[in-house]
């Protein structure tokens, strides 16, 4: 029964990640698209961090802790580049 | 030197508990290589780690007020979903953005940024910008603004600071 | 029976807060208040859908992570958010002084 829970609340997710995708898409500014990407990362998270429990391999929870911090830096790399115009 | 050694041992003891985590098992190699990861990190990090000079939270004492402060603000949060979901849910969005100045500054750096993180995550409130003078806050309605100045957040930053 | 539905009242609300967040991007009219609505919704649904794996699979491994984790998110959502608002305003008042 717990199983169906998950599943659905996974299903959930990926529905309003794309409707996130309609800000990112229509943004008027480039700010407006990376707040959006920002919470699809944010989401993407999480949804991995379900597929651990889903699929019973331990290791998936790793891969959440991971891409929630790469998740952080992309925001400060775009933030780099908009103030300063380059990465480095 | 004696400064240094306390920095030193504080992030050892921090990230060595991570790396026991995250391997899962603890065994002679596994703790030997982890130490030497460890030592590496700290060298090649030695920049950004916090000196005393910086931070206040050393001191075993600040750590149990730290503790509450997390506690407090967790029903803060709580709080301020519940007034941005009212907000957002409300059919004619009853918001009137303004920029406001707050004229309050700390010494450390580590206590502006627990105060800049708790002002986000307060009711209708987003830190722009810090400076020397002060934050620079956007509000999302006027109460919210005019809820900052004396604050719980700020009392229990204060008491962090105070030596 | 306890723990299910512990677990089903933190995904619901959580789920709750994701689609108040995502209808806050949405609805919003500018980038500030788009911001309000999105971190600070998707911060606290984001934790409480991690405390329902924790509380889901015990006393393990894949509790003490998933806590790792939100303490994690939570710093670092506020601080995107703060840097994102920081670069935007900047780059507004470098507009003004333009014209």
């Amino acid at each position: 029964m717990m199983e169906m829970v998950f599943l659905s609340f996974i299903i959930f997710l990926g529905v309003t990640m794309f409707v996130c995708l309609y800000r990112a898409y229509a943004g008027p500014t480039a700010a407006d698209r990376v707040v959006a990407i920002d919470v699809i990362s944010t989401k993407i998270a999480v949804l991995i961090a379900f597929l651990a429990i889903q699929t019973g391999q331990e290791s998936f929870i790793d891969v959440a802790l991971v891409y929630a911090m790469m998740g952080f830096i992309a925001t400060i790399a775009v933030y780099k580049y908009l103030e300063k115009g380059k990465l480095y | 030197m004696k400064n240094q050694f306390k920095t030193y041992s504080y992030y050892f003891i921090l990230l060595f508990l991570f790396w026991i985590i995250l391997s899962q098992r603890f065994t002679l190699e596994i703790a030997l290589i982890g130490a030497g990861a460890v030592g590496l990190i700290m060298l090649y990090s030695k920049k950004l780690l916090f000196t005393p000079e910086e931070t206040t939270l050393y001191n075993p004492g600040k750590i149990l007020i730290f503790v509450k402060f997390i506690f407090i603000m967790l029903i803060e949060i709580l709080k301020s979903n519940w007034q941005v979901a009212k907000i957002v849910l409300s059919p004619s969005l009853p918001i009137s953005p303004t920029f406001v100045k707050i004229h309050k500054t700390f010494e450390k750096d580590f206590d502006k940024v627990i105060f800049g993180n708790s002002v986000t995550l307060t009711p209708g409130t987003l830190t722009v910008d810090i400076d020397e003078e002060g934050f620079l806050v956007h509000a999302l309605t006027t109460e919210a603004a005019e809820g900052l100045e004396d604050s719980i957040i700020e009392e229990f930053v204060r008491k962090l600071e105070a030596e | 029976m306890i723990v299910n539905a512990i677990i089903l009242i933190l995904l619901l609300s959580s789920a709750f807060f994701f689609a108040v967040g995502t209808l806050g991007l949405l609805r919003m009219p500018d980038t500030y208040t788009r911001m309000h609505a999105s971190t600070k919704c998707d911060t606290l649904g984001a934790g409480l859908a991690l405390l329902a794996i924790a509380v889901y699979s015990g006393f393990s491994v894949i509790s003490i992570k998933s806590i790792i984790v939100i303490a994690f998110i939570w710093i670092t959502n506020p601080t995107a958010a703060h840097i994102i608002a920081k670069a935007k305003y900047h780059s507004e008042k470098k507009e003004e002084a333009r014209q």
